[in-house]
């Protein structure tokens, strides 16, 4: 069996160089840079928001340096910066402002869901349901196409003297809409992006539907593909409101509407120097009649459109991990994923309750308390599927035969660290207690738990696992687990202490907290977490220095590297264009592992039924029984 | 720049929830011992949770020639930590609503001894504050007459709003310093004309966002006479860490007599409720330019 | 894709993927239309008096015009279609022409309304009923125009030689057309018809 497979393998590799042979006519543009190629895109995808988190990474360690050193030089590169960022070598307040906002927006929308979304979902979906590629390649093009314009875009606000945008990532009027065209490039720029979320989407969905393989049923499909396929949902349902509220922000700011700008208020007239003709004219005269903007508007209705996209957002962010960590698990536990159907449904409940909890960003902002109490209940009752995802991933490992693979380590990272970020959002949930920790580093210490801790964890797990078929290379193991152990010890000790921060008050996005009596004792503690970040920031490279190595000297990788059973590692070590060289069949659920009568613990989706075995082991059988 | 380790390492050994500065509200108490709460609900959940994955990844880690058990899982272990965390959170969902309802909802205010208008503004990044004047009453709010000089749009015809008291920062790096009676009611109606900003007083567990074209009554009652720090918790521009204000909590009769001293100031222009332009320039030009 | 393997079997749920991703788009179209209906509805009962005696300077009869517009609009589509698959070429590109024609049409009478309402001195910024008028209809309006390029493409491509022959591609894009159809059957009483009371 095992020599099976050796055998496959070899004969399967000519096949997939062959296969690359094919090719060769195809010119370098159409195969590397406008490939309708899943996998190449995934590729793209992937480049692009490492790259984008080394930018948003590096925008952090400049935040860190002015919150422990305030009005000292950035060292190294303090003095060679431009004076509309910095004044003798240190950051100015405006330009922290820019710099938190754009940290936070390239964040999100540039690392965690071009990563988890657009690089797994690409790669994983159609390879894990046995097919060829997406049901619209050609879409699947344009949507990673957008993401470098669209991150450009908004990074060149750093180059108007206005500077780059400064409402944070969460663009509230009328500081929004009444700042400068760093703020415009900010809308755009979100705009182009939730329009590549939707196109990517939009295909996931019909992919799934559509092109699963002969015998694939919906309940036999691995975990990673049915959190995308629930992530594709939300992002469909969630984005276009924002859009439709990015576009309400855009006028207001250049068509003097005022969706969300009261009567009378004393704003500056809203910068329009990227508009002209007769449009900005009339604005012009308007507003030499009414010195006073706006008229109507509630700056509320933005946060209300707004959170209503973002909040289902984080978990956009957070499902396709979750995904990601059941395979992994299960796979290095060599273990069946405990209760499968009962984690697909609690990713269904996390999402249906995602669309009505948004309003726990709210509880300080004036809206009704009355809904203040709904949108609490509503949330406090999200951490119960929550709760069922932790508690089978630790049934999962629960007598199994655990592998600490690199993968394995960050998925297990992923469980520790999700469980703390989850726990200081109940602490939020509760709107009482939100009303003081509400814009404190409490919040930034969950956000970063429940995203660099959690989403960014099972990012790191899925490169770890994927990387073979991705590049046909094995990763260098032991370099993955330093980048492992230095991230995540590092990872606590800058995140940590910033729960500490926020009881003792410390507000988020202040410039220089030490001009509060009641915060200059933190001090040391910020210049703490600060060199800790910087040691984080710097492991990273270990996770890039390995995937440059490995793509040069690492070992080739065979067909199943991890001996896992979903599908994709059906296909040759490393595919070409077309992905299987065989056609696919599907005769069980994706997690049947150290089957009992079988000598080899794990058992593939692909492998038929052989000899005196009678039944086809489906995974919904099982979960009843016992 | 200095570095102390050992400072730098306090936290290390320090509980969450000595942290807190000091509580000096009369719900205070209720909202920390909820925190509390959750907080002790949290650290048993970690430990626990904490322990069981710890537990396996040692008990099963690889071992030559074991063999992983082939199970499913089964329905009522999903059952149990289904309701398990319903029953405790939906606990926490009920206690958390009654301190809600007391500290936030409007008809729960309890009727005000002093009530007073609040303004955060963002030309020059500070608090304005307007207290009734010496009869009791505040003139009418018109929206149409706000401007920067006339920022509470105090209706110019109207008598009560004549002797009106408004108190602005005084410019410089100085915070703005208003007084304010112990042990009473105090209502504050909180408003802006520009941006978000919100209303934070660290020792007194409040935080309100003020919202232009939207009053919102905030309420505390302050237990300790003192200093105490206002801050603003809501991105209101680059000068949003700079609205440091600060709030002196007096015995009644120290509250009195700082009021008719800033009667007396006012005294020489009744007439309209001005706040000095100058002086807003001058905080303008000014926290543009602090820097510690 | 590569050689001999059927891989790419026929779609599971039966719906052609193009068909069946443009159901998904639309579901996202109509939230994109929620969030400004949803906002519409808050800043309308905020501002009813003001809602009410703005929308009474809509001018109707363009409005209405232009519904049945697009309902005609709609029905040439879904015959255009129905004749390609019978596969009389003739009667398909005569039906396509009228749509577009009809696309013109309404983007002509919306051009009208426009400029009257500019030349009364209204402006996306006059209040925010109007800011709410121009911006919804203008993206439906985008949404029009957006119809009509592939359609033209289609229409151009039947004229050639090789023929326009995939029923399934103007089946899609008659799915977005009639939703395009259905945004406006929405907008028309929201915006010109009913009034608040107060
Ligand atoms: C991946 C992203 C992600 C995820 C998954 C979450 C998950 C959750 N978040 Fe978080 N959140 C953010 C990202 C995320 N959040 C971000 C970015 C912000 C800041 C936005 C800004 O800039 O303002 C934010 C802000 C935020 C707020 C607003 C705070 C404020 O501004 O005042 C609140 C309030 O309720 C909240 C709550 C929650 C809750 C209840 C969960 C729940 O889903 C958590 C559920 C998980 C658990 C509860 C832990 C696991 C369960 C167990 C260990 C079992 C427990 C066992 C028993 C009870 C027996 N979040
Ligand atoms: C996935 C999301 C994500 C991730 C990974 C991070 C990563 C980090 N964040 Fe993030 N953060 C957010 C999401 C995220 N953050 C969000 C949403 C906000 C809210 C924004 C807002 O308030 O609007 C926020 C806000 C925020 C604040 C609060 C700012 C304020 O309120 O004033 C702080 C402060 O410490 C902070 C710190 C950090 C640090 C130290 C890291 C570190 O993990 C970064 C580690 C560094 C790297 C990974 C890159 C390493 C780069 C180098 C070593 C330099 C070399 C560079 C090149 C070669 C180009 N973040
Ligand atoms: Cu005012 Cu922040
Ligand atoms: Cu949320």
């Amino acid at each position: 069996m095992q020599s099976a497979t050796a055998h496959a393998h070899e004969t399967h590799g000519h096949d997939s160089h062959g296969d690359h042979a094919h090719h060769h006519d195809v010119s370098f543009i159409r195969k590397y840079v406008f490939s309708t190629d899943h996998k190449v895109i995934a590729k793209q995808f992937m480049l692009a928001s490492l790259f984008f988190l080394f930018v948003g990474g590096l925008f952090a360690l400049l935040i860190r340096w002015q919150l422990a050193f305030p009005g000292e030089a950035i060292p190294l590169i303090g003095n060679i910066l431009p004076d509309t960022w910095v004044s003798d070598g240190a950051v100015t307040a405006n330009f922290y402002t820019q710099l938190l906002t754009l940290h936070g927006t390239v964040m999100i929308f540039y690392v965690i869901i071009p990563l988890a979304v657009g690089m797994f979902g690409n790669f994983c979906i159609p390879l894990m349901i046995g097919t060829d590629d997406m049901a619209l390649p050609r879409l699947n093009m344009y949507s990673f196409w957008l993401v470098p314009p669209a991150g450009l875009i908004m990074l060149t606000g750093f180059f108007f003297d206005s500077g780059a945008a400064a409402a944070g990532w969460t663009g509230y009027p009328p500081l929004g809409p009444s700042s400068g065209a760093g703020q415009t490039t900010w809308l755009i720029s979100l705009f182009l992006i939730g329009f590549s979320s939707i196109m990517g989407a939009t295909n996931y969905m019909a992919t799934i539907l559509n092109k699963r393989a002969k015998g694939l049923q919906m309940f036999q499909m691995p975990l990673t593909v049915w959190a995308l396929f629930i992530t594709a949902i939300l992002i469909t349902l969630g984005t276009p409101v924002l859009a439709a509220a990015i576009s309400m922000q855009l006028a207001d700011q250049y068509l003097h509407t005022s969706f969300f700008m009261p009567d009378n208020l004393l704003v500056g007239a809203p910068d329009n120097s990227l508009l002209t003709g007769a449009f900005v004219q009339k604005g012009n005269e308007l507003l030499e009649h009414k010195q006073l903007l706006g008229g109507g508007g509630q700056p509320i209705l933005w946060q209300h459109l707004f959170w209503f996209y973002s909040h289902p957002a984080v978990y956009i962010m957070i499902l396709p991990g979750m995904g990601i960590v059941s395979d992994v698990l299960a796979t290095f536990a060599r273990k069946p994923l405990y209760g499968y159907k009962a984690m697909i449904f609690a990713i269904m409940a996390i999402a249906f309750l995602g669309f009505i909890v948004w309003g726990h960003h709210m509880f300080q902002s004036g809206m009704n308390p009355l809904l203040g109490t709904t949108f609490m209940l509503s949330t406090i009752v999200i951490a119960v599927p929550s709760a069922i995802k932790i508690f089978n991933w630790l049934g999962t490992i629960w007598r199994g035969d655990i592998r600490f693979t690199a993968a394995n380590l960050n998925a297990l990272a992923f469980i520790a660290t999700f469980i703390i970020g989850g726990l200081s959002g109940v602490f939020m949930a509760s709107a009482p207690v939100d009303i003081y920790i509400h814009d404190t580093y409490f919040i930034v210490a969950h956000i970063h738990y429940v995203l660099f801790g959690g989403a960014l964890f099972a990012i790191f797990s899925g490169i770890y696992y994927w990387f073979p078929k991705m590049y046909g290379k094995m990763l260098n193991e032991s370099l993955g687990r330093k980048h492992f152990y230095w991230s995540f010890i590092f990872f606590n000790l800058t995140f940590y202490p910033m729960h500490l921060l926020g009881v003792g008050g410390h507000m988020r996005r202040i410039y220089n907290p030490y001009i509060y009596e009641f915060l200059q004792q933190y001090q040391p503690m910020n210049q703490f977490i600060t060199i800790a970040a910087i040691i984080l920031g710097f492991s990273q490279f270990i996770l890039i220095f390995n995937i440059l190595w490995s793509l040069k000297y690492g070992k080739k990788a065979p067909r199943n590297p991890w001996q896992a059973n979903s599908l994709e590692w059906a296909a040759p070590a490393h595919p070409g264009h077309g992905n299987f060289d065989s056609d696919i069949r599907v005769y069980r659920g994706p997690y049947e592992f150290s089957h009992p009568d079988r000598e080899t613990d794990f058992y593939p989706q692909w492998e038929e039924p052989q000899g005196d075995e009678k039944t086809v082991h489906e995974t919904k059988e099982h979960s009843h029984s016992a | 720049m200095s570095f102390d380790f050992s400072k730098a390492m306090e936290w290390a050994y320090k509980d969450m929830l000595t942290f807190f500065p000091e509580n000096v509200s009369t719900f205070g108490g209720e909202l920390d011992s909820l925190f509390a709460m959750i907080y002790y609900a949290s650290v048993a959940i970690f430990f626990i949770t904490y322990a069981i994955l710890i537990a396996f990844i040692i008990m099963y880690r690889h071992q030559e020639g074991r063999k992983a058990y082939y199970y499913h899982g089964n329905n009522l272990a999903e059952f149990t930590w289904t309701l398990l965390p319903t029953f405790l959170f939906a606990g926490i969902g009920l206690v958390s609503d009654d301190a809600w309802t007391k500290s936030k909802y409007a008809y729960r205010v309890p009727n005000p001894d002093v009530t007073i208008d609040v303004l955060g503004y963002q030309s020059g990044f500070g608090w304005q504050f307007r207290y009734p004047g010496p009869d009791g009453v505040f003139g009418n709010k018109v929206r149409n007459q706000i401007s920067s000089a006339n920022p509470f749009g105090i209706d110019s015809n109207d008598v009560h709003g004549k002797d009106d008291l408004v108190i602005i920062s005084p410019g410089g790096a100085r915070p703005v310093e208003v007084h304010l009676p112990i042990n009473k009611n105090v209502l504050v109606n909180l408003s802006s004309n520009d941006v978000l900003h919100s209303f934070f007083l660290p020792n007194f567990r409040v935080k309100q966002d003020a919202v232009p074209g939207q009053w919102i009554k905030v309420w505390f009652n302050g237990t300790k006479a003192g200093k105490y720090e206002i801050a603003c918790a809501e991105l209101c521009g680059s000068g949003h860490y700079n609205m440091r204000g600060l709030l002196i909590m007096d015995s009644q009769q120290d509250y009195d007599a700082w009021l008719d001293q800033q009667y007396k100031l006012k005294k020489p222009e009744l007439s309209a409720p001005v706040t000095d332009s100058t002086a807003v320039a001058a905080v303008v030009s000014d926290s543009t330019t602090t820097k510690n | 894709m590569s050689s001999g393997l059927s891989l790419a079997h026929e779609p599971v749920t039966k719906v052609a993927h193009g068909k069946l991703a443009m159901w998904i788009f639309l579901a996202s179209e109509i939230m994109f239309f929620t969030g400004f209906f949803g906002a519409f509805i808050v800043l309308r009962n905020s501002n009813l008096e003001l809602f009410s005696h703005s929308a009474a300077e809509l001018t109707k009869g363009l409005a209405l015009l232009n519904t049945f517009i697009l309902i005609g609009s709609s029905l040439t589509m879904a015959l255009s279609i129905l004749n390609l698959e019978k596969g009389n070429m003739g009667k398909f590109k005569l039906f396509l022409g009228l749509t577009i024609l009809c696309g013109f049409g309404f983007l002509i009478v919306k051009t009208i309304e426009y400029s009257t309402k500019f030349s009364h001195h209204i402006f996306p910024w006059t209040n925010v009923f109007f800011s709410f008028y121009f911006l919804m209809t203008g993206f439906h309006a985008i949404h029009v125009i957006a119809g009509m390029i592939p359609m033209t493409f289609m229409f151009i491509k039947a004229f050639t030689k090789k023929g326009y022959n995939h029923p399934v591609k103007v089946e899609t894009l008659g799915l977005y057309w009639h939703f395009v159809d259905l945004v406006w059957i929405f907008l028309f009483p929201v915006l010109y018809l009913i009034f608040p009371a107060h």
